[in-house]
């Protein structure tokens, strides 16, 4: 081999090939590839890619060569002959009527076969669709089918290839010709006198035959398959999916599986006995009947509620506000932390006592405090700063604390302005009144407290909510400060019941018989059994037998059981 | 059109042949037709068969049926090539002079018997393949053509070894066909009793001359054949060769010696005449199985492996016959 001279117009001929060439390419590919992955028919990007740089390597290294050896290696050749066309001589009749029916063979069967691939195609994709975990997507369903049928359809037309020479094979095997009709395809154009007589002699028995003669069998096996891939596909599709495997071609992953909730009787029963606690309590009335009312809301709300985030949400927000009502409706925080930051010792001290709310040296302190305001100028300093220190709260002038509190500093003033001659007496008596108003008011406010406390108690034990997932509320004089339980119950509230079990049923309660402690709910039958013997066998006060028959109805939840 | 009635000539006058050949062949049928498929063919045949089979009556008869000239030679150990080919001898003219003369041997003729000639020395036998090939004898620097048809038929007693010389490969190879002439059944030999009860000389009559023959083989070099049935002959006798690249599984295992290229020649040119006497105007694959076996049995040699399991060529060439693809 040896380099050409290139001329001018063999660049400008590189230059159109090289265009046509990259059009090929990104035909073949690219676009090809992009479209197989974005119908979804390749899920996998990576895959896509690859398949895109080979397709378009193998391209490019194919023609590239070929531009080479075109272009700039010039192959010796023999000079080129003449170009003679050949002419076959038509085939006699009977060959050509059995090449009709055979081509036509040839194609129901292809047609056949290219049916039910496709059709076995769609029924895999049905099932994975059905019964995998897989998700197929919607254009598989209609591509892969398609691309499989013509697939098949090539895959049939190669091999059955319905030459001619496959004819003439076909036609000697099957009626034992002894090779007559290939002879006489191989020999149509010879003018010779034998082979023309070996040609009508093989035309001849071919008429003899008959189409009749050609059996169809395969036809009918390719039939056959295609109402089989069909029956496939309809039982695929028929075929129900049970609960636990049913799946749905989604695109969107789904999130995790909601827990149902439904509000029991025993919830509801404890829902009540809150409500009525809280309306018994010694909360001041509008706090009390803001409780009531969320409560009360709550408990509606809860009726409807299906999951148990949703429950969770709902009870969450509830006792946040519960704690909300109560802090908003407590003055002490604000006013002894203010009081706390006074330059005055006394005012601190006085703050303080205030800030404990449910101190028993509380009266020690105001007479600690009384001791020390002995001259006009403490007393003077120390009404002053009661005062600025109530003024700075910003709590409701009508508040009873800080009426009290101004009621104090006012008497105090009062006395040092006075310097009446029985200083202690009088500071005692100011004191005195102010220990008994003052009193009257942080009762309220601690009863506030204690009732959001209990609420927020309760709701966590009925619901199941662990204090976690309390968010602090950040409320001043809310319940986060006070103690959660009583010391003498610590370690022995069990767990809350799940609303499937009875009210209280897992709470554990020592048992004296085994000496441990068991749930309750395993003994509250052998209680109640006892507890009906007594009722029974015993005469009781009406009003006494009422209320313990509705104690184990609020247990049960439901009316009075029944003997069984 | 002419072919067809020299096709139809060519039937009418094998039917005769076979029923002239009846009067004086028992059974046999299979050989007579490829006999006659052998001289149509222009080739030559090698007859074994034990003694009193028919051999020598089977060619006397043709011979008769074909009006042709017949020679028989029987070869003996002490027979000499010029008593086959013929020899220059000295004779006086009318006028006293000695003249040189070339005294034709028993080789000129038509039809051939060159019986037991495994019997002759291999200088004899050789004697016999420049006109078994190509029909002339070589003499003193003397070439004399021998007259169309030329056919020799040899026969060979399989029996009596003792005192014989095997016919050299390439006398072998010189031989279309190699067909054996089995003893006959209890019906045949029946037949064969009472036959020559009457008569023992053959009673076949002239019903064709070799100028027919001619024609008639030139009418059956004209049959088409398929050049996938040439190849498929072509692997039958490449498969007969161990020491080939692509060599058959039978070949490696039974054969020792490979079939020459007259065998591929000799299938093809008489599967045209055995298409055309079974009235087929192409040839099959199914003739050149049948002509396998007369074909190749004596040009392939088997081994120890075949002869330990008691196989015969016959039955290695039918195990490639099953091995050849179509």
């Amino acid at each position: 081999m040896h380099k050409r001279n290139m001329q001018w117009s063999d660049w400008c001929r590189i230059l159109i090939r090289i265009c046509a060439i990259s059009c090929a390419v990104a035909v073949l590919g690219l676009v090809v590839p992009v479209i197989l992955s974005v119908s979804g028919v390749i899920g996998n990007r990576a895959l896509t890619g690859v398949i895109a740089v080979v397709l378009t390597t193998f391209v490019l290294l194919v023609t590239g060569l070929a531009v080479y050896t075109k272009f700039f290696v010039e192959i010796p050749r023999e000079p080129m002959k003449p170009l003679e066309r050949v002419v076959n001589e038509p085939m006699p009749k009977g060959f050509v009527e059995f090449k009709k029916r055979i081509y036509l063979t040839v194609c129901i069967r292809t047609l056949a076969v290219a049916l039910a691939a496709g059709l076995l195609a769609l029924t895999a994709c049905v099932a994975i669709g059905k019964f995998g975990s897989v998700t197929v997507s919607r254009p598989t369903y209609i591509l892969l089918p398609i691309l499989t049928a013509v697939l098949a359809a090539v895959v049939m037309l190669i091999i059955l290839r319905p030459s001619e020479r496959h004819v003439a094979r076909m036609l000697d095997t099957t009626f034992g010709m002894d090779e007559k009709v290939q002879t006489m395809l191989a020999f149509r154009n010879s003018k010779e006198s034998m082979a023309t007589l070996q040609r009508e002699d093989a035309d001849n028995r071919l008429q003899q035959l008959g189409l009749t003669a050609l059996r169809h069998h395969s036809v009918w096996v390719c039939l056959c398959a295609l109402i089989l891939s069909a029956v496939m596909l309809g039982a695929s599709a028929l075929i129900p999916v049970t609960a636990g495997e049913a799946t749905e071609a989604v695109d969107e992953p789904t999130g995790p599986v909601e827990q149902p909730f439904k509000l029991s009787e025993w919830q509801i029963t404890a829902m009540e006995n809150l409500i009525a606690e809280v309306r018994e309590s010694d909360m001041e009335a509008a706090p009390k009947n803001a409780m009531v009312v969320e409560l009360e809301n709550l408990l509606t709300a809860l009726r409807t509620t299906t999951t148990v985030t949703q429950m969770k949400t709902r009870v969450i927000a509830a006792i946040v506000r519960a704690d909300e009502i109560a802090g908003n409706a407590n003055s002490y925080d604000n006013i002894s932390k203010l009081m706390e930051i006074s330059t005055s010792a006394e005012v601190a001290l006085l703050g303080e006592a205030i800030g404990t709310l449910d101190n028993p040296s509380y009266r020690t302190k105001l007479d600690e405090i009384c001791a020390v305001l002995t001259n006009t100028d403490q007393a003077s300093a120390f009404s002053t700063g009661v005062r600025q220190a109530v003024a700075n709260t910003g709590v409701n002038e009508t508040d009873a604390l800080r009426l009290s509190l101004v009621a104090l500093a006012d008497a105090i003033n009062a006395i040092a302005q006075e310097t009446p001659t029985d200083w202690q007496d009088a500071m005692g008596d100011a004191f005195s009144a102010f220990y008994l108003a003052s009193s009257e008011a942080l009762d309220v406010q601690y009863a506030n407290s204690e009732t959001a406390l209990k609420v927020r108690n309760k709701l966590m034990e009925i619901f199941g909510i662990d204090s976690s997932e309390i968010p602090k509320t950040g409320v001043p004089g809310g319940v986060g400060e006070l103690p959660q339980q009583r010391p003498e119950q610590e370690g022995q509230h069990g767990a809350p019941g799940t609303g499937d079990t009875l009210y209280g049923s897992k709470d554990m309660i020592y048992y004296p018989d085994d000496n441990t402690h068991i749930e309750y709910g395993d003994k509250i039958s052998e209680f109640y059994a006892k507890v009906q013997e007594q009722l029974q066998g015993n005469d009781y006060n009406e009003e006494m037998k009422e209320a313990i028959i509705k104690y184990f109805e609020a247990l049960y939840g439901v009316k009075y059981p029944n003997d069984n | 059109m002419e072919n067809a009635a020299k096709v139809k000539q060519f039937s009418e006058s094998i039917a005769v042949i076979r029923r002239e050949l009846k009067k004086d062949i028992v059974g046999k049928e299979e050989v007579v037709d490829c006999v006659l498929v052998a001289i149509i063919a222009g080739g030559n045949v090698l007859l074994e068969g034990v003694p009193g089979v028919g051999k020598t009556r089977l060619v006397r008869s043709l011979g008769k049926t074909l009006s042709l000239p017949f020679s028989r030679i029987q070869f003996t150990p002490d027979l000499m090539p010029s008593d086959v080919t013929g020899t220059n001898v000295i004779e006086k003219d009318e006028n006293g002079k000695m003249n040189t003369v070339f005294r034709k041997g028993p080789i000129f003729a038509s039809l051939v018997l060159a019986d037991e000639i495994n019997r002759a020395t291999p200088k004899t036998q050789s004697a016999m393949l420049e006109v078994m090939q190509e029909h002339k004898i070589t003499v003193a620097n003397e070439t004399y053509k021998l007259a169309e048809p030329f056919f020799v038929l040899a026969t060979e007693n399989p029996i009596e070894q003792d005192g014989t010389y095997p016919v050299p490969e390439a006398q072998m190879d010189r031989f279309m066909f190699e067909l054996i002439m089995d003893f006959p059944n209890d019906d045949e030999l029946f037949d064969i009793v009472k036959m020559t009860q009457v008569t023992m000389g053959e009673s076949a009559t002239a019903v064709i001359n070799g100028e027919q023959i001619l024609e008639m083989r030139a009418l059956a070099a004209q049959v088409p054949v398929i050049d996938d049935v040439v190849r498929y002959a072509i692997r039958l006798v490449s498969g007969t060769h161990p020491e080939i690249e692509n060599a058959s599984d039978v070949a490696k295992k039974y054969i020792k010696n490979g079939a020459s290229p007259r065998a591929a020649q000799a299938l093809i040119t008489a599967a045209k005449v055995r298409a055309l006497i079974n009235g087929n105007y192409n040839v099959g694959y199914e003739d050149i199985n049948a002509l396998a076996a007369p074909v190749l049995r004596h040009r392939i040699k088997i081994n120890y492996n075949a002869v330990n399991e008691r196989l015969r060529a016959d039955d290695v060439v039918a195990m490639l016959i099953k091995e050849t693809k179509k």
